[in-house]
């Protein structure tokens, strides 16, 4: 009887002593590195350099990898592009490899077939294709890049987007602002106004298929819907109120903006397709920069109703007003992150800058370093900002972007000075 | 036999313990968030590498018509056939390089020293008839703690050069299982088990964890560890399970 009990307790304690013991962990670097990327020319067109060239551009824009190639790079045959020869680009020294090829469908289109391969492990990490007209490759070599992006980041696509801005032009007494639209790395590039009227403010409708802006018509701002598309644009608000910093609700049905009535500046919504603008604010001071919570319930706004520039906070229908922003210095210009996560500032402190803070006011953290960065305006994956910067003394502002997990600030390629960006979302 | 107050005090605590046990580690056991086990690779893993292609051969058929969507849309690429396969060991083809051994001591006595590899070259590792026969080794728990040292001393060099995957990230850890051959080398890829941490965090990140893990153990295999532990009656590092996380 003894025998059992000690086996017992034995069984007990040794399991107690099994449980107890935990399993080995291994822990990995997380190195603040870029990785090497290899982006050969892509096989079966004559484009395929250039498809290549348009990859290596917007993964080297991230700031998370360092293309190798398209030049300096072994071909490969479309037959390859699925199944490449791993030791051989392993003794090229990179991490990953963006292969693929480009196929000439029976309705005249093309495809672009992208693999994504980790050398490391040898294996396809993903691969997808798409079908664009000739004259569209851009996009589908955007597309693959997001592809590359999104599957060695874990975060969302944002490459395949456009950017409207304020383009500037001419001497600093006489200048002409004038709106204009690109792709995210530059390309197509076009002017939507002929620069007789000052324009400010551009910004997306969330589809991106319309724009909010202000003119000054008769040195008057007035908000203006222009429709993408086909051009048109109209007057948001008939008549001849002083309205301006409008932006979008987040199902686009509504447009958020400021209107100085009697001296004072409060803010109001409007139905895009038009209707009686109902007031959210009538606070003495002024009430501006309205920005939307992806979710539609929240609008966090600037005002000096405390005696300098802070933000604040309200529900939708204007209730529950309580101001978020504490630092030393004023805020200005909010933006309330497509994530839902954070809101993207202006800081007034000296210098202007760009920073980010929780929707409750918490965990500031400053991005920029410049003399004069403002205008925030977020990437549709919330992980970029886009502003412009004004360098001290002479010279036309630029936009820029900066990763909010930290890294410096890259310039966007525009042919002319630029100010006020609106990111797009990405495009279908 | 009849047995005394004392050894039926005994008895029923002990029953007690059990009974306590069973249900605390059922209770343990039911707070595992595990995950499917991820499909089979096409990468194939083999004991011996040789000259010739180890890489499954495809079928060197045309390519279906293309029939991709409008852009936007996903559209599935089949892969593509490969019509002249060259030689590609899938994975680890380097040969073995020779790897600082440790003689800082163990932090737990044990009958296998932390130093038990030094001087050992490869082919030592394969277990080999000797005149005398030793006790039949055991896969103790000092013996297991030895392994996992051995396992991620040997592998942290790999680990060490992991990029940042993005913030929250080191909130995320997986449980990670290794089926090893006698000669070190994986039988399959390493195989999430399980995963623990923020839900959202993990559906970013578990992902590109496991990326890293598989990049760490084509990199720095083949493990050289103590043939005779290799699957003793008590297990052995033939089936090893450890986490991965990553640091701050």
């Amino acid at each position: 009887m003894r025998l059992i009990l000690t086996a017992l307790l034995a069984t007990v304690a040794g399991a107690a002593i099994a449980q107890e013991v935990p399993l080995p962990e291994l822990v990995g670097g997380s190195v603040r590195t870029s990785t090497a990327i290899a982006v050969p020319v892509m096989p079966g067109d004559v484009i395929g350099r250039q498809v290549a060239e348009v990859i290596a551009s917007d993964l080297r824009s991230t700031g998370m990898f360092t293309p190798l190639g398209p030049s300096g790079l072994p071909s490969y045959s479309v037959e390859e592009a699925g199944n490449p020869a791993y030791p051989s680009w392993r003794n090229a020294g990179v991490a990953a490899l963006v292969s693929g090829y480009i196929e000439p469908r029976p309705d005249g289109r093309i495809t672009l077939a992208c693999y994504l391969h980790d050398v490391t492990a040898g294996r396809e990490l993903v691969h997808q294709g798409f079908a664009v007209t000739g004259s569209d490759w851009r996009r589908a070599a955007h597309k693959c890049a997001d592809l590359v992006y999104s599957r060695l980041s874990g975060q969302q696509p944002y490459l395949d987007t456009r950017v409207v801005y304020v383009a500037e032009t001419g001497p600093k007494n006489n200048r002409q602002k004038r709106v204009a639209i690109m792709d995210s790395d530059g390309s197509n590039h076009r002017y939507l106004t002929i620069g007789r009227n000052t324009v400010v403010t551009p910004r997306f409708s969330p589809r991106g298929d319309r724009l909010v802006y202000v003119s000054y018509i008769g040195r008057k701002p007035r908000v203006l819907l222009y429709d993408v598309a086909s051009g048109q644009e109209r007057l948001l608000i008939p008549g001849d109120h002083i309205t301006f910093a409008p932006r979008f609700s987040p199902d686009g049905r509504d447009v958020v903006y400021s209107m100085a009535e009697n001296g004072n500046t409060d803010i109001y919504v409007v139905s895009a397709s038009g209707g009686s603008p109902r007031r959210l604010t009538a606070t003495p001071g002024a009430d501006t920069s309205p920005s939307y919570s992806p979710d539609g319930r929240r609008i966090v706004f600037e005002s000096d109703r405390s005696g300098n520039q802070q933000l604040y906070m309200m529900d939708a229908d204007g209730s529950g007003q309580r101001r978020i922003s504490f630092g030393g210095g004023r805020y200005a210009s909010p933006s309330w992150s497509p994530t839902g996560n954070l809101i993207a500032f202006t800081k007034i402190a000296g210098p202007f800058r760009i920073g980010v803070m929780s929707p409750s006011g918490g965990g500031e953290k400053i991005l920029t370093d410049g003399w004069q960065d403002e205008g925030p305006s977020w990437a549709p994956n919330g992980q970029f900002v886009m502003f412009h910067r004004t360098p001290q003394g002479a010279g036309a502002a630029r936009l820029y972007a900066v990763p909010i997990e930290g890294g410096s600030a890259r310039l966007m390629p525009t042919p002319v000075g630029g100010s006020d960006p609106s990111w797009s979302p990405l495009n279908n | 036999m009849k047995m005394d107050r004392a050894e039926w005090t005994g008895t029923g605590a002990a029953l007690l313990f059990h009974i306590v046990l069973i249900g605390a580690l059922s209770l343990s056991l039911a707070h595992v968030s595990s995950v499917p086990e991820p499909p089979a690779m096409d990468v194939e893993f083999v004991e011996d590498v040789g000259l010739t292609s180890a890489a499954p051969q495809t079928v060197a058929t045309p390519p279906p018509p293309s029939q991709a969507p409008e852009i936007g849309e996903a559209e599935p690429v089949e892969p593509v056939p490969v019509i002249q396969p060259k030689p590609q060991p899938s994975i680890v083809p380097t040969p073995a390089k020779p790897r600082p051994i440790q003689t800082k001591p163990a932090p737990r006595v044990s009958r296998i020293g932390s130093d038990f590899l030094k001087g050992i070259e490869d082919d030592d590792l394969a277990p080999r008839a000797g005149p005398a026969k030793p006790a039949a080794p055991t896969f103790s728990a000092t013996a297991r703690a030895s392994v996992g040292q051995a396992i991620l001393r040997q592998v942290q060099p790999c680990a060490d050069r992991q990029p940042f995957i993005g913030e929250g990230a080191n909130q995320v850890r997986l449980t990670i299982n290794l089926k090893l051959a006698r000669n070190g080398r994986l039988i399959r890829p390493p195989t999430v088990m399980g995963m623990s941490g923020d839900p959202d965090l993990r559906a970013k990140y578990g992902d590109l964890l496991d990326d890293q893990v598989r990049r760490i153990f084509a990199d720095c295999s083949p493990l050289r560890l103590p043939a005779e532990l290799y699957d003793t009656p008590n297990g052995g590092w033939n089936d090893y399970t450890f986490t991965y996380r990553v640091k701050g």
